[in-house]
C-alpha cells in the first residue's frame, strides 16, 4: 500500500531518445505512482496469512498527497472502528473498545502494520525511489509471450535503505507493473510484491491486487486487493484531524 | 556533676567485671553481631556502587544534563541549546565539582527505529563521540566482534549482539536509522555495522545503537547540539553534593527550563529502586539478629539487677533517686554494648579488609551474566567502607543498648527497699 | 505549714499494714513518737514487734498506711519518691545489720559516697572521709575492698558513711546483730561518741540488750504499738 501523492506525471511515452537511465526512471516513476492522486479514497481488503493464523480485514483509506492519510477497519466486527491517521510525519491510533487515541512515536513503529507484512517503513516514509535507487533496464524483451521491462535498481551511495537490489517486471503496453523483488546487500531474495487484476478504477488503469511473499516463509503472504478506488476527490488537510480518526472519517 | 558521673561509670565497669563471664558471652555475641552488621553493610555498598557504575557508564553518567522535557520524549526537539550546554560545561568546572569530576561526554540521544531488509525494531539511537565515549562508557570493552566507533568514523554504528540477530544483520551490514529530525519530518540514515557489543542486558543488547555524534547532527538537522551531558564521577557518594553544586550553579537557566540536572537516581529509576530494596532486605535481617542480640542483653543486664537486689536497695537508702537508679542500670546495659559493638565494627572492618578487600567472588551462587534493571552484575564484589556506615552501626548498636536496658532498668526502679534490705535471720 | 517544732522525728498515729496473702499483718498500729535532736534512742522489742518497720517508716523506706511522719520537720506521707530519696541523701543516714557496703567500692569510696550524691568536690569529700577514719581509728583501711574488712570493721565504716552528710538523724537496724561482743562495743563507742560530738540524733532498733544499756531512751515496741518509753 502506497500512499497517494499527486506529483504532475510527465510520461513521455517511447522517446527512446534520451539514455537509458532516463527511461527507466520514468518507468519506475510511473510504478511508484500508479496509486497516487493529489487526494483519493478507497476500499481496499488485506488478507494475512501467517505461520500462526490468518485474518481478513476491509478497511476504507483516504489519502492526501504524501503527508496525510487515514485508515478505518471497517470489518470484521471485532475490528470495526480501528483507525490509523498520518498527518505531518505523527501516526495516530485509535482503538474503539477502549475509545482511547495514542500516538504512536516513531520508535514504536515497529515492522508489521497491522500484522501484515508490510513495515511502517513502507506506509509512512515518502516512497522516492528515483531518488534513492540508479535505475538500470536489465532486460527489454519477450518474458512468457509478453513484452516486458525488467529494471534493476541499486541504491545509490548513501541512500537510507534496506535494499540491496530491487528488481522490477513492468509490461512494455500499459506500463502496469507484474512483479518487485527485493534483495539484501549479499545478493538474497528477501522479499516478493506481485500485481495482479489489471482494472479501471477511479479513472486510470491499475492493478487491483498487490500480493507481498516474503522468501524466507513462503506461506506467509499479504495480500491487498482494492475493490473502489476514486482519484481527486475533494478532501483537504483539515479532513485528516483526530476527531476523523474517532468518527471514521464520517 | 562530672565525678558523680565517672563514680557511676566506676560502678557499671566493676560491676559488669563481677559478672565476667556472663558479661563475656553476651558480649560476644554483640561482637560477632558488630562485625557481621559492618562486613555486610561494606559488601552491599560496594555491590550497589558496581550496579550504579555499571549502569552509568552504559548509560548516561551518574549525572546528567538534559533539557526538562526530554526524559519522557526522547525527541530532538527537547535538546540543550547550545547556550545551555555551554553553561552547563562552564558549571562543571568550577572547584568542588571538577576535581570529582571523572569524565563528560556530549549525547545525542533519541528513539527511533532501525531496520534492515528482515524487518524494523525500536532503536535507542545514541550519537557520540567516540574517542570520549570510549573512555566513558563500558560498552566499548564488550565488543564481541568488529570494532568500537573511531574518530573519521561517519557511515558507522555499533550495535548490540540482540539487534544483530533480530534484524539477521552481520559487520558491515546495511542498517536504515529512523527517526523524526529537529524539523519534525521522519527521516532516514543509511549506517553500516562496525562493531558488535554483548553487553548481557537485554534492553541494551537489543535496542542500544552508537553512531557518530556529527553523523547524528546531519542526519537529525540539529547541527552540533546534543541533548545529554553524561557526566562520571569518582563514586556515587559524592553524587548528591556535586549535583547540589551544579543546580546551585545552573540555577538561573533551571529556572527558565532550559536545563535539568538529574542524578541516576532520577534517570534510572528501577536502578534505584533495586539498590533501595537490598539495603532494605539487609536491614531488615540485621534487625532480626540484632533483635536477638538485644534480648541476650536484657537478660544479662536484667540478670545482675535481680542478683543486686540488695544493693539497689541500699542505693536507694542511701538517696539514690529513682531516676538515678535507672540511670545506673542503663550506663551498664550502654557500657556493655557500646564497648562490644565499637570492638565488633572495628573487628569487621578489619577482617573484612583483610580477607576480601580484592573482592569477594560470589560466581558460586550466580551464573555468569546476572542481570536486572538494565545492569550486568559483576560477580566479583569489592566491598566499600565509610565513614557514614560505621556512624550509621555504632548509633544503631547504641540504640540497641539503651532499649534493651529499660526493662532492666523499670525493674530495678521498682525494687522495694525495705524489702530488700530485709535480713533473713 | 506544719513549722513549729524542731524534733527530729515526729511520728503521729502512724500506721502500717501489710497484705500478705489473704491476712491482713498490722505491723505498725497508731504510734505516735517524737524524739528530739540529740537523742540516742534504741526502739526495743521482740522480733514481730514492727520496730523494723518503724525504723523504715522513719527513714521514708516504707510508706505508711495511715498517720503521718516528719523528718526535720519535713512531712514525709507528702513527699514522692524523688523527694525521699533527696531527703534521706541531706538528712537520713543508715546503717543496717549487714551488707551495708557496696562491694565494688572501697571503704573510703564508700564513706563517702553521699558526698558524691551531694555534689561535694573530691578535695573537701578527702579531708572529711580521712578525719573521720582517723578519729574513728580506721586509718589505713581507706582503700580496701569490703571484702578484706571484717565485719566490724565494716559496720564502722558504715557508720562514718552515715554521718559523713551531717544529716539530722541516724537510723539503725540491728547494727550489732552479727557482730561478737568485743566489735559491738567498739562500733557503740564509735556511735556515742559521734553523737556527742556532732550531736546526730540515733536511733535504733535492736533486740540487743548491749544497745538497750548504752541507749538514753528506751521505746518498748510489742505487738506494733509503744508498750513503755524509759528514759534513763
Amino acid at each position: 500500500m502506497r500512499s497517494m501523492t499527486l506529483l504532475t506525471v510527465l510520461i513521455l511515452v517511447g522517446a527512446g531518445t534520451a539514455s537509458g537511465q532516463r527511461t527507466a526512471q520514468e518507468i519506475i516513476d510511473h510504478v511508484d505512482r500508479i496509486m497516487r492522486g493529489e487526494s483519493s479514497r478507497g476500499v481496499a481488503t488485506m488478507d494475512v496469512v501467517t505461520e500462526n493464523w490468518e485474518r481478513s480485514m476491509t478497511m476504507e483509506v483516504w489519502s492526501l498527497g504524501t503527508e496525510y492519510s487515514l485508515i478505518r477497519i471497517t470489518a470484521p466486527k471485532k475490528e470495526e472502528g480501528t483507525a490509523t491517521l498520518m498527518a505531518d510525519d505523527e501516526i495516530w491510533n485509535y482503538l474503539p473498545r477502549v475509545d482511547r487515541t495514542i500516538k504512536i512515536p516513531a520508535s514504536m513503529m515497529m515492522g508489521a502494520w497491522m500484522g501484515s507484512h508490510f513495515t511502517n517503513d513502507d506506509l509512512v516514509k515518502e516512497s522516492r525511489l528515483i531518488e534513492d535507487y540508479d535505475i538500470e533496464v536489465s532486460h527489454d524483451g519477450d518474458r512468457e509471450g509478453v513484452r516486458v521491462w525488467e529494471l534493476t535498481l541499486t541504491p545509490k551511495e548513501e541512500a537510507a535503505v534496506v535494499w540491496g537490489r530491487i528488481e522490477y517486471q513492468v509490461r512494455q503496453n500499459d506500463w502496469m507493473p507484474t512483479w518487485a523483488r527485493y534483495y539484501d546487500e549479499d545478493g538474497a531474495l528477501v522479499r516478493t510484491m506481485s500485481f495482479s487484476d489489471y482494472r479501471q478504477m477511479g479513472g486510470r488503469l491499475v492493478p487491483a491486487v498487490m500480493e507481498l511473499i516474503p522468501e524466507d516463509k513462503p506461506e506467509e503472504r499479504t495480500l491487498v486487493r482494492y475493490t473502489e478506488l476514486e482519484f481527486d476527490i475533494d478532501i483537504d488537510e483539515n479532513f485528516f484531524s483526530l476527531r476523523a480518526l474517532r468518527s471514521g472519517g464520517r | 556533676m562530672m565525678s558523680r558521673t565517672s563514680t557511676l561509670f566506676r560502678l557499671a565497669s566493676r560491676n559488669l567485671r563481677r559478672y565476667l563471664r556472663r558479661t563475656a558471652l553476651t558480649s560476644s555475641a554483640m561482637i560477632v553481631g558488630g562485625a557481621l552488621m559492618i562486613f555486610s553493610l561494606s559488601i552491599g555498598d560496594g555491590g550497589h556502587e558496581d550496579w550504579i557504575e555499571s549502569g552509568s557508564r552504559m548509560g548516561s553518567g551518574h549525572i546528567t544534563i538534559q533539557a526538562p522535557g526530554f526524559k519522557t520524549s526522547r525527541k530532538i526537539e527537547d535538546r540543550l541549546s547550545t547556550a545551555a550546554r555551554a553553561n552547563a560545561e562552564a558549571a562543571l568546572q568550577q572547584p568542588g565539582v571538577a576535581e570529582h569530576v571523572i569524565s563528560v561526554v556530549p549525547q545525542l540521544a533519541i528513539g527511533g527505529l532501525a531496520s534492515s531488509p528482515t524487518g524494523a525494531r525500536p532503536a535507542q539511537i545514541i550519537g557520540v563521540d567516540p574517542v570520549a565515549e570510549a573512555e566513558f562508557s563500558m560498552l566499548d570493552d564488550r565488543l564481541i566482534e568488529g570494532r568500537y566507533l573511531e574518530s573519521g568514523d561517519r557511515l558507522a554504528a555499533y550495535v548490540g549482539a540482540g539487534m544483530m540477530e533480530s534484524l539477521d544483520l552481520r559487520l558491515n551490514s546495511r542498517l536504515v536509522l529512523t527517526a523524526q529530525d529537529a524539523d519534525g519530518e521522519i527521516s532516514g540514515q543509511l549506517v553500516r555495522v562496525v562493531g558488535v557489543f554483548r553487553s548481557g542486558v537485554p534492553e541494551i543488547d537489543q535496542t542500544l545503537v552508537h553512531i557518530p555524534l556529527a553523523t547524528g547532527g546531519a542526519w537529525l538537522h540539529s547541527g552540533d547540539d546534543v541533548t545529554t551531558i553524561a557526566i562520571l564521577v569518582n563514586g556515587s557518594r559524592a553524587v548528591p553534593s556535586i549535583q547540589r553544586a551544579l543546580q546551585r550553579e545552573l540555577a538561573t537557566e533551571i529556572d527558565n527550563g532550559e536545563l535539568a540536572v538529574l542524578s541516576w537516581r532520577e534517570v534510572s529509576p528501577e536502578l534505584n529502586a533495586a539498590v533501595r530494596i537490598d539495603d532494605m532486605g539487609n536491614y531488615i535481617w540485621q534487625g532480626i539478629m540484632f533483635g536477638i542480640i538485644a534480648l541476650g542483653i536484657v537478660n544479662t543486664v536484667l540478670m545482675s539487677v535481680m542478683y543486686r537486689k540488695r544493693e539497689f536497695g541500699l542505693l536507694q537508702a542511701l538517696g539514690f533517686t529513682p531516676r538515678q537508679t535507672g540511670g545506673l542500670v542503663i550506663t551498664e546495659g550502654l557500657a556493655l554494648t557500646a564497648v562490644s559493638g565499637f570492638f565488633g565494627i572495628a573487628l569487621g572492618l578489619f577482617l573484612t579488609w583483610l580477607f576480601f578487600r580484592n573482592g569477594l567472588d560470589f560466581s558460586f551462587t550466580w551464573d555468569e551474566n546476572f542481570t536486572f534493571s538494565g545492569v550486568v552484575v559483576d560477580p566479583i564484589i569489592v566491598p566499600l567502607f565509610s565513614v557514614r556506615r560505621v556512624m550509621q552501626s555504632l548509633l544503631f548498636i547504641l540504640t540497641i543498648g539503651t532499649l534493651a536496658s529499660l526493662y532492666p532498668a523499670i525493674r530495678a526502679m521498682r525494687i522495694d527497699v525495705a524489702e530488700a534490705m530485709k535480713f533473713e535471720r | 505549714m506544719k513549722q513549729q517544732n524542731n524534733a527530729a522525728v515526729r511520728t503521729e498515729e502512724i500506721w502500717k499494714v501489710f497484705q500478705q496473702e489473704a491476712e491482713e499483718v498490722q505491723a505498725v498500729r497508731g504510734v505516735s513518737l517524737t524524739i528530739e535532736p540529740g537523742e540516742f534512742t534504741a526502739m526495743a522489742g521482740p522480733s514481730g514487734s514492727g520496730k523494723t518497720t518503724l525504723l523504715n517508716l522513719i527513714g521514708g523506706l516504707t510508706r505508711a498506711t495511715r498517720g503521718e511522719v516528719q523528718v526535720a520537720g519535713q512531712e514525709l506521707t507528702a513527699m514522692s519518691n524523688r523527694q525521699l530519696a533527696r531527703l534521706r541523701l541531706d538528712q537520713i543516714g543508715f546503717v543496717f545489720q549487714a551488707y551495708n557496703l557496696l562491694p565494688v567500692l572501697t571503704a573510703a569510696e564508700n564513706a563517702e559516697f553521699p558526698l558524691l550524691l551531694q555534689g561535694v568536690d573530691v578535695t573537701e569529700r578527702r579531708k572529711r572521709v580521712h578525719s573521720l577514719f582517723e578519729r574513728t581509728g580506721l586509718t589505713g583501711l581507706e582503700d580496701r575492698r569490703p571484702g578484706k574488712l571484717s565485719g566490724g570493721q565494716q559496720q564502722r565504716v558504715a557508720v562514718i558513711r552515715a554521718v559523713v552528710g551531717e544529716p539530722a538523724l541516724v537510723l539503725a537496724d540491728e547494727p550489732t546483730a552479727n557482730l561478737d561482743s568485743e566489735a559491738s562495743d567498739q562500733l557503740l563507742e564509735m556511735m556515742e561518741e559521734l553523737n556527742r560530738e556532732l550531736g546526730t540524733t540515733f536511733v535504733f532498733a535492736t533486740h540487743d540488750p548491749r544497745v538497750m544499756d548504752r541507749a538514753r531512751r528506751l521505746v518498748r515496741l510489742v505487738d506494733g504499738a509503744i508498750a513503755a518509753n524509759e528514759q534513763r
